[in-house]
């Protein structure tokens, strides 16, 4: 084989994605950058509600999902999250983020008040903006504040159970009617329309190779409520859009895992194509009526660690620095680290893996640890104390990529 | 009184002009992205970069997405590069071969040179492109566009008589 020909023989390697997947995605992240900076886009007084990400997992997002999913949990646990550049870079450490209470039913904007000091150093989640939200009735709610680098303020927005207070979520959307920017551009498709107790249902059947796509509106034919999942039929988003009407808990045991695209979705263990990151989920029943829900990106946040982890695929134990840890990870892989006695969260790693060759549990275990080693002055180390377990000091590394 | 248009930007830029140019620039993208790295993912991440630059500067849109490509080609190489160094550290990667066994070996041996040198070679051998059009198609200088051909060309030939020599 000569050059050109190698050349060319590279030039086709897949697997292929649509392009018009690829230009939408790219489209919607550009949105919401533009989003972030304009927190009241539409000037109605509200904010703008911002979903985590608009696309796959890839490594720098993954990342960063993660680092705010653990800042969510250490403060939803009650406990204080210090945040400080990795030792390497001889900056200084920031100060601790206060946690902020707000009061069940009420909305994160009427007690956001977390210090915007905090963490000033902190450049992660430069991707990852979320703004807060209404709360439902029956649920409280906790922000955490970060400032950037350049010093735009960011919002984790995280929502805890009034009676259990345990981490629900790292991300929230609501959409406003014709106001989904990943809907607002997508061209018209072969669909097909139905109801579920007189809630307007609008399927999208699988375009290329693309998963299963579904998208279900609330109102009418206006964008709403969007699922997709790899492997999964139109019976199976059927039933949750069902479920989620209905106002139900979908619950853990159920593992039906949620795939982040901006959008709630959902894929079934088993499905041969499932090949996202780890994900899971936590459905909260909407105190209004609406269908009010919250979902969150698996590694680092953990409303159940025990569930999770007997509930997880691939979960093999391991010895990560001496200290037991459970692993799992999909084909894409991104990595959580549990300790087997407690499922304490003890790291996060994330790295994509090529097309079909999982990487072991150890790999991306000493991934993760070798991450958080870096001296690249973009990776940072978070150590969150938590108040149920003050002994335990979790370390995770993160990059804003 | 000038008659000219408003410079487009890139939210001007229409679905359809980036579909149009995606199908070449995503074969680009997979011949110089690093082998881990997905062609439809660097295409994304090209896409996003040029929206949120705006096109009103860009001359040529598509030699721009191809600078993008190559530059954040070579970004992964490099965190791609650490992380090899870190898990050769822990000894989980025993050997160059193991990290290449996933990849069909008539093809790793361009694994070896930079995004660059391979976005340089891809538009020359490939899509037959003079050294001034690949000056204008990576933004590089005609001298650099030669040296950098020359360099990758004489990198790929001593890497395969090294292995031809083993």
């Amino acid at each position: 084989m000569n050059l050109a020909e190698a050349l060319e023989q590279r030039s086709n390697r897949g697997p292929h994605r649509d392009p018009d997947t690829v230009i939408a995605a790219a489209r919607s992240t550009h949105h919401d950058q533009r989003r972030a900076f304009d927190p009241d886009e539409a000037g109605d007084g509200q904010p703008n509600v911002i979903s985590l990400t608009k696309h796959q997992p890839d490594r720098r997002r993954t990342a960063s999902l993660a680092a705010a999913a653990v800042i969510a949990a250490a403060v939803v646990a009650g406990g204080t999250l210090a945040i400080s550049r990795n030792t390497a870079t001889n900056d200084a450490p920031a100060a601790d983020i206060p946690t902020v209470p707000v009061g069940c039913g009420q909305t994160t904007g009427q007690s956001s008040t977390a210090s915007s000091s905090a963490a000033s150093n902190a450049v992660i989640l430069s991707q990852t903006v979320l703004l807060p939200v209404a709360v439902p009735a029956g649920y409280c709610a906790n922000t955490v504040s970060i400032s950037t680098a350049s010093n735009a303020p960011q919002h984790t927005t995280v929502w805890s159970s009034c009676s259990d207070c345990v981490s629900l979520t790292a991300s929230v959307k609501l959409v406003r009617s014709g106001d989904d920017p990943g809907m607002a551009e997508t061209p018209e498709r072969e669909h097909d329309d139905f109801s579920i107790d007189g809630r307007q249902v609008r399927y999208y059947p699988p375009v290329g190779d693309e998963p299963t796509v579904q998208l279900v509106s609330r109102d009418g034919l206006e964008p709403g409520f969007s699922f997709y999942g790899w492997g999964v039929t139109k019976s199976d988003l059927t039933e949750l859009a069902s479920s989620l009407i209905a106002g139900n808990d979908i619950p853990i045991s159920n593992t039906l895992q949620l795939v982040f695209d901006g959008q709630l979705g959902a894929s079934w263990p088993g499905a041969e194509t499932v090949d996202t990151a780890l994900q899971i989920h936590y459905v909260a029943p909407g105190g209004d009526g609406q269908l009010d829900y919250s979902y969150q990106h698996a590694p680092g946040i953990v409303p159940n660690l025990a569930a999770f982890a007997s509930a997880t695929p691939n979960a093999t134990f391991t010895t990560v620095n001496g200290q037991p840890a459970l692993v799992s990870s999909y084909q894409r892989a991104t990595t959580i680290l549990l300790r087997p006695d407690d499922h304490t969260l003890i790291g996060i790693g994330s790295v994509r893996t090529g097309q079909s060759t999982p990487m072991t549990a150890e790999e991306l275990s000493m991934i993760a640890f070798s991450e958080a080693d870096s001296s690249d002055p973009r990776w940072i180390q978070l150590t969150a104390q938590t108040a149920s377990n003050p002994a335990t000091a979790d370390t995770v590394a993160a990059s804003d990529g | 009184m000038s008659d000219t248009k408003p410079a487009a930007t890139a939210g001007d830029l229409g679905d359809a002009e980036l579909r149009r140019i995606y199908p070449g620039l995503r074969r680009f993208a997979a011949a110089v992205a690093p082998k881990e790295i997905d062609p439809d993912d660097l295409m994304q991440e090209a896409f996003e970069r040029l929206l949120a630059h705006g096109t009103s500067d860009v001359v040529h849109v598509e030699a721009y997405v191809r600078q993008i490509i190559v530059h954040a080609a070579s970004n992964h190489r490099r965190q791609l590069g650490r992380l090899r160094r870190a898990l050769g550290r822990l000894s989980l990667l025993t050997s160059a071969t193991d990290a290449e066994a996933d990849y069909p070996s008539n093809l790793a041996f361009l694994e070896h040179i930079a995004p660059t040198a391979r976005a340089v070679l891809f538009l020359q051998e490939v899509e037959g492109l003079q050294i001034r059009a690949i000056a204008h198609q990576l933004g590089m200088s005609e001298a650099a566009v030669k040296q950098t051909a020359s360099r990758a060309r004489h990198d790929l030939r001593e890497h395969i008589e090294q292995e031809t020599s083993e």
